[in-house]
């Protein structure tokens, strides 16, 4: 199975010595490739694709705007530009990376919000295209580090960034990510009802007993830390927190009490799908974040022309 | 003389430092009674409204509720005490209606928490009771106006608040339906919830208020009896309309406002 063959047999094997310290004959290269390779990099597919995908169902109910996205509102392109700013000052380690991606992501993110309160003639499309302007900010500031860095030991990492890749994930970062992913899921998944009231008018909400302003600080920090930790691992992928929320959505519906569930898993599943054709597909590996807007694309542009009449 | 539900007591607001849109507003009203504050647009009535509902903060002055101030009130503890439906609804989710009007239950349910049983019941039972039950699995967006006013009606109910703010409530309706949200205003009354609803049509204000108040360039123009306080002379100085004061009897048993032309 797979680019490095190893047959399903063999597979049960490493998996039994492992588990139930059985016997096994089976070189241990294939231990290797199996639980340093592969399997962080299945759990990594799963991770990002739930975070992504939950994080962009949440912030199009905060925002109150079925267009955006972490991708879209700028917060994974902030996340990748504090992740490569802390590879440029050699701080290669994990708690860095991610400490100053949660920082630039979290920037970007109020960066949005601020601007969005200050547009006079508040649309859909102009908070989109703020939210892409803040994007495209933090995507040449990348640019910018990618000039400075030096281009053999930082290079690679920082152009990392740019392009969505999963193919570099260790048992070590997910470890590392683990800890804030699961405990920003575990409060989103505990608010997900309240997510609701946060899509109505604020004024509205305050009426119906809803602390706004403090509520949504806890859901957009918890988030940009899911985001900023995925775009530590995986760099930023796009499309999927845009499409997968609307699929979602065609599903259960837009009560948040389910969306948050469900677009979690779709997406997880989705990116698992969609990284194994990355793989897979060509003799080459195909760098997924580019995967992910071949797919994501059209899928988008189908469900914008069918459903998009109340989007924008 | 009741014990007065709410106090506002010399209110003024200014929206960000501007010039105030609310002077000096000065009055109270007893339990389960309905008052109409009536003038015409943009005269400070929504942000009368919203200051009574502690979303905006107020200048100066002070407002009580059961002689307690709202401001020291959390947040969800007054939404257990008002209850509040905005003038205009944009929703951008298509929610069912039963999910819209289980927000209301908000205030009763913990953060990190979820509805309970007894908060659908309380929701199916207030959709009963306007006898909107059959809408429950509709989608709020494909409703027409009038049900969309039910739907809040049904969504205030199942937050058992003991005093309504109504912002025009009965403006944005076809005939029938003005008659019938009307109604039900009365009806709520009835149960002893007391009621503050602004509008901009004298008539509606004579037709259910027990009290009503006047209002002109954010000043609290003249406050008493709608029977009184709505004649031909206060009309012209608030709207600027001459109008017909007419005196009708049974069915209507009540003083009828007809405007009849603008004065120049």
């Amino acid at each position: 199975m797979g680019k490095y063959p190893i047959s399903f047999l063999d597979i049960l094997s490493v998996v039994g010595k492992k588990v139930f310290s059985t016997q096994s004959t089976v070189p241990p290269i294939f231990e290797t490739v199996l639980f340093n390779i592969r399997f962080p990099r299945i759990l990594g597919a799963i991770i990002v694709g739930a975070s992504l995908s939950l994080s962009g169902a949440i912030f199009q109910g905060m925002f109150k705007n079925l267009l955006v996205s972490p991708d879209i509102l700028g917060v994974a392109h902030g996340a990748g530009f504090g992740a490569a700013l802390a590879v440029y000052f050699s701080r290669n380690i994990m708690l860095y990376v991610q400490g100053f991606a949660f920082i630039s992501g979290l920037i970007a993110v109020f960066l949005f919000y601020y601007i969005s309160q200050r547009i006079k003639h508040r649309s859909t499309l102009s908070l989109v295209l703020s939210g892409i302007a803040i994007g495209a900010f933090f995507y040449d500031l990348i640019l910018l580090i990618k000039t400075v860095a030096d281009p053999y030991s930082q290079l690679p990492s920082i152009v990392f960034w740019l392009m969505g890749s999963l193919s570099t994930v260790s048992n070590q970062d997910i470890l590392f990510i683990l800890i804030p992913i699961s405990l920003s899921f575990f409060v989103l998944f505990m608010l997900r009802w309240k997510i609701n009231l946060l899509t109505i008018d604020d004024e509205e909400a305050r009426s119906m007993g809803v602390d706004t302003i403090h509520l949504r600080l806890i859901i957009i920090i918890c988030c940009t830390i899911i985001t900023a930790s995925s775009v530590c691992i995986s760099g930023v992928i796009s499309w999927v927190g845009l499409v997968i929320p609307h699929i979602a959505r065609i599903i259960v519906g837009p009560d948040y009490k389910d969306l948050v569930i469900s677009s979690a898993l779709i997406g997880s599943v989705y990116l698992l799908i969609i990284d194994n054709l990355a793989r897979n597909l060509a003799s080459v590996e195909i760098p997924l974040g580019i995967l992910t807007s071949v797919v994501g694309v059209p899928i988008f542009l189908f469900l914008f022309i069918r459903k998009g009449k109340a989007w924008v | 003389m009741g014990i007065a539900k709410v106090n506002v007591k010399e209110v003024f607001y200014a929206y960000e430092n501007k010039k105030d849109v609310l002077k000096e507003i000065d009055f109270s009203l007893q339990s389960g009674k309905i008052l109409s504050i009536l003038s015409p647009n943009g005269c400070g009535k929504t942000t009368l409204l919203k200051c009574i509902n502690g979303i905006l903060h107020l200048r100066s002055g002070s407002i009580l509720l059961d002689n307690k101030d709202i401001s020291i009130y959390r947040v969800h503890e007054l939404a257990k005490k008002i209850a509040y439906i905005p003038q205009f609804h944009n929703p951008i989710f298509p929610y069912k209606v039963i999910d819209m009007v289980l927000m209301g239950r908000n205030p009763y349910i913990p953060l990190y928490s979820f509805p309970r049983k007894n908060d659908i019941a309380i929701t199916y039972q207030s959709l009963r009771e306007l006898g909107i039950e059959y809408l429950a699995e509709k989608k709020y967006s494909e409703l027409s106006g009038g049900e969309r006013q039910l739907i809040f009606f049904a969504r205030i109910l199942a937050q058992q608040a003991e005093l309504l703010l109504l912002d025009e409530p009965a403006s944005h309706l076809d005939l029938s339906n003005q008659i019938k949200i009307l109604d039900m205003i009365k009806q709520l009354s009835n149960f002893g919830i007391t009621i503050i609803m602004s509008t901009h049509i004298p008539d509606q204000a004579l037709m259910i208020s027990d009290n009503c108040i006047l209002m002109k360039e954010g000043q609290l123009y003249v406050y008493g009896d709608p029977e009184i306080v709505i004649n031909t002379r206060n009309i012209e100085q608030v709207f600027g309309v001459s109008s017909m004061i007419i005196d009708s009897p049974y069915p209507a048993n009540r003083k009828i406002c007809v405007p009849i032309s603008s004065i120049i």
